[in-house]
């Protein structure tokens, strides 16, 4: 029977659970001086977001614009920074991985194979666009009282 | 069941393989044998379906790899001289990816997984990180792998590089119980002894084409010389060593 595509992500989520589960010596102080720095910038980016909106939001008219304008820069950087990470981790995925000769040499057919790539190059390409976006929108959000 | 018809691989105005012709019959173990650079990775290659070919056949078990690639390399176990391993997998979950790449039924997997690891005697390991294995026992692994979907034939590049000696003779075991089952099997090697041994016929490629063909008998045959004689001095005299041998022999 054949499997539909996402079955040959399966070795990176299960090697993602093993790392978590056989966690070796200095994993833990590691995973939370990292993960205090995330939070910390995360915070920071809300912070300043919604700082600047609030400023902005005095300024009616001219607020509303500048803001418009910044949220029009910070969406024009960030796709440009997530199309130049697509291209280089297609170039990774779709060519120089080395799981490919094996995945290659298995009745895989070409349709599923492309989607799976696919799939990952998306996820690794973009998931710090979102982690750097998602704080910024949030900020603006709850700066202009959004629901 | 492994049929290469006039197989051709160029690249640019180098001809790495040129019209290799290849039959390896259901029960055969088919020794492919050549000097470094004479075109058998390109081949193994080409009947992995991992090299398109630039002219000529490639038949596994009847579905014609061009036509049919699913079919071809579902009937089809892929041994290769560099195999690639996920090292932060373990070798129950490697082996389990694996029988569904091949569409090994579900229900079965985990009893045709343990029997696997028992033939190879890797058993102890189903759980333990395959980043935590030794060369040889991540070679043993590889061919777990490539037996487990129950192929009618196996390509294998260079089975014996890194093994112990029992590790090789577990292979040999092994690939001697699968050719009594009817499986085919080419194997490209550069451990003549082996090749001797084991195979029920060879073939000799050269700068691309094969230049002696039969069973290892005829081979000596053909090179002239007597049937005691040792395949290596057969080999050295018709790929062009014998210069080399004579080195050897001061």
């Amino acid at each position: 029977m054949t499997q539909p595509f996402p079955f040959l992500l399966l070795p990176h989520a299960w090697a993602s659970r093993n790392r978590v589960r056989r966690r070796e010596k200095g994993d833990l102080l590691r995973g939370i001086v990292f993960g205090t720095i995330a939070i910390l910038v995360a915070g920071a980016l809300f912070y300043g977001a919604y700082w600047v909106t609030s400023q902005l939001a005095a300024y009616e008219e001219f607020g509303d614009y500048l803001l418009r304008l910044g949220l029009s820069w910070l969406f024009l950087s960030f796709l440009a920074f997530l199309s130049f990470s697509g291209v280089v981790t297609a170039l990774s995925t779709f060519f120089l991985s080395d799981d490919l000769r094996l995945l290659m040499a298995s009745p895989v057919s070409a349709r599923r194979l492309f989607l799976a790539r696919f799939a990952r190059t998306v996820g690794s390409a973009s998931w710090m666009v979102v982690i750097f976006m998602a704080p910024v929108l949030f900020g603006v959000g709850v700066g202009r009282c959004a629901p | 069941m492994i049929a290469v018809e006039d197989l051709v691989k160029e690249y640019g105005r180098f001809r790495a393989v040129d019209g290799v012709t290849l039959d390896v019959k259901p029960g055969e173990i088919h020794g492919f044998l050549g000097p470094n650079g004479a075109g058998k990775t390109t081949t193994m290659r080409m009947i992995a379906g991992l090299l398109k070919p630039t002219s000529g056949r490639i038949l596994v078990d009847n579905h014609d790899l061009e036509t049919e690639p699913e079919a071809a390399k579902r009937s089809l176990g892929f041994i290769p001289d560099r195999p690639f391993i996920y090292d932060k997998l373990t070798a129950g979950e490697f082996l389990t990816f694996h029988a569904g790449l091949y569409g090994f039924g579900n229900g079965h997997v985990p009893e045709r997984v343990r029997e696997m690891l028992d033939l190879f005697e890797l058993s102890q390991w189903e759980h333990q990180l395959i980043e935590s294995f030794s060369h040889g026992m991540k070679q043993r692994l590889v061919m777990c792998s490539a037996f487990l979907h129950r192929p009618q034939a196996v390509a294998v590049d260079e089975p014996m590089v890194g093994l112990d000696p029992r590790g090789a003779r577990l292979i040999k075991d092994v690939f001697r119980k699968m050719s009594e089952r009817g499986v085919a099997i080419l194997m490209s090697t550069h451990t003549l002894e082996v090749a001797q041994e084991m195979c029920h016929r060879v073939s000799i490629i050269q700068k691309g084409r094969i230049i002696a063909h039969g069973t290892v008998d005829q081979v000596k045959q053909m090179a002239g010389s007597s049937s005691d004689e040792h395949l290596t001095s057969v080999f050295l005299r018709l790929t062009g060593g014998s210069a080399l041998q004579e080195i050897d022999e001061i």
